[in-house]
């Protein structure tokens, strides 16, 4: 069972969903990594609670290993942003509706009671 | 279960997707504007004389002493800057002056480890409404909710100065609220 709380499970997760589970992987895990970094600065904007003890510096992730610093409650949120990034590069497999609707889901999430 | 866990059971319920050390937060803002606008930390305090010294330390660890609210000696003077009484006169003899003072936080560790069980109980509703009054009046937060934050926060200063009227009356029912002007004392 995954926690999502280390990078490598939010990677493990996000090909699940995108259906990139074999090498070679459509998307590199440096993107999906990206993505997740990109997440983590978009919810210190509109969520400054989540990084409460560490404002500064930003958290940032790179290695598989690093854990993720979010609460267990928002973790899923964050992965819909990964894959919906993801999702949102012009690309035959991609469908942009569905990326939007993960990227709203993010937002809601953050700042709604019922996303 | 302590108060402290059914307070914060009942902040999780009652607000999703706040997180806990948001929660702690402005649980420390209430207990803080509790203790310095109710004065609902009392505690008592004694002060040994010593011959000729007039000036003594008022200090509790971890607290901030807000004020003296009784002293067994009248002519007591408390500064609250350096945190001294001072006596009137120099004491000719070595005797133990009784005071009972107002405390403040002066930690950011959970109230839960330095606030005082007695608090917990006389004022866990005001602490309750003073909590979601303050994070339902967060902005664009899931928990967000304007109205029912102003809801909460005026039963917050309702409570607040009852929890006030108590520690000016020591909590006697039907005791006098008025009373003469500074200026006519």
């Amino acid at each position: 069972m995954t926690t999502l709380a280390t990078v490598g499970s939010y990677i493990l997760e996000a090909r699940r969903i995108l259906q990139d589970e074999v090498q070679p992987y459509r998307y590199p895990d440096a993107d999906l990594v990206a993505a997740l970094n990109i997440a983590l600065m978009e919810s210190r904007r509109l969520r400054p609670d989540l990084f409460l003890g560490q404002f500064d510096p930003l958290p940032q992730v790179a290695a598989n290993n690093d854990p993720v610093p979010i609460d267990p409650m928002y973790r899923p949120t964050f992965l819909y942003y990964v894959v919906g990034m993801t999702e949102l590069r012009d690309s035959e497999d991609t469908k942009d509706a569905r990326a939007v609707t993960l990227l709203n889901k993010f937002l809601g999430q953050l700042m709604t009671p019922r996303a | 279960m302590s108060a402290y866990a059914r307070l914060l059971d009942n902040l999780r319920i009652a607000l999703p997707g706040a997180l806990d050390g948001t929660i702690q937060q402005e649980l420390f803002n209430t207990v803080d504007e509790l203790c310095r606008t109710a004065n609902a930390h009392r505690a008592p305090f004694a002060i040994t004389t010593v011959v000729g010294q007039s000036i003594y330390p008022v200090v509790v660890s971890g607290f901030v002493t807000l004020t003296v609210m009784y002293a067994s000696d009248p002519g007591i003077v408390f500064d609250r800057d350096d945190g001294t009484a001072t006596l009137a006169s120099p004491p000719e003899d070595v005797r133990t002056i009784a005071l009972e003072l107002s405390l403040g936080p002066d930690t950011l560790e959970l109230p839960a480890d330095w606030l005082p069980d007695t608090v917990w109980e006389r004022q866990y509703q005001a602490l309750l409404h003073g909590v979601l009054g303050r994070m339902m009046g967060q902005i664009a937060k899931p928990y967000s909710d304007r109205i029912t934050g102003a809801y909460h926060a005026r039963r917050f200063r309702n409570l607040m100065a009852m929890a006030r009227h108590d520690a000016n009356t020591g909590g006697a029912p039907g005791a006098q609220r008025w009373r003469y002007p500074r200026h006519g004392r």
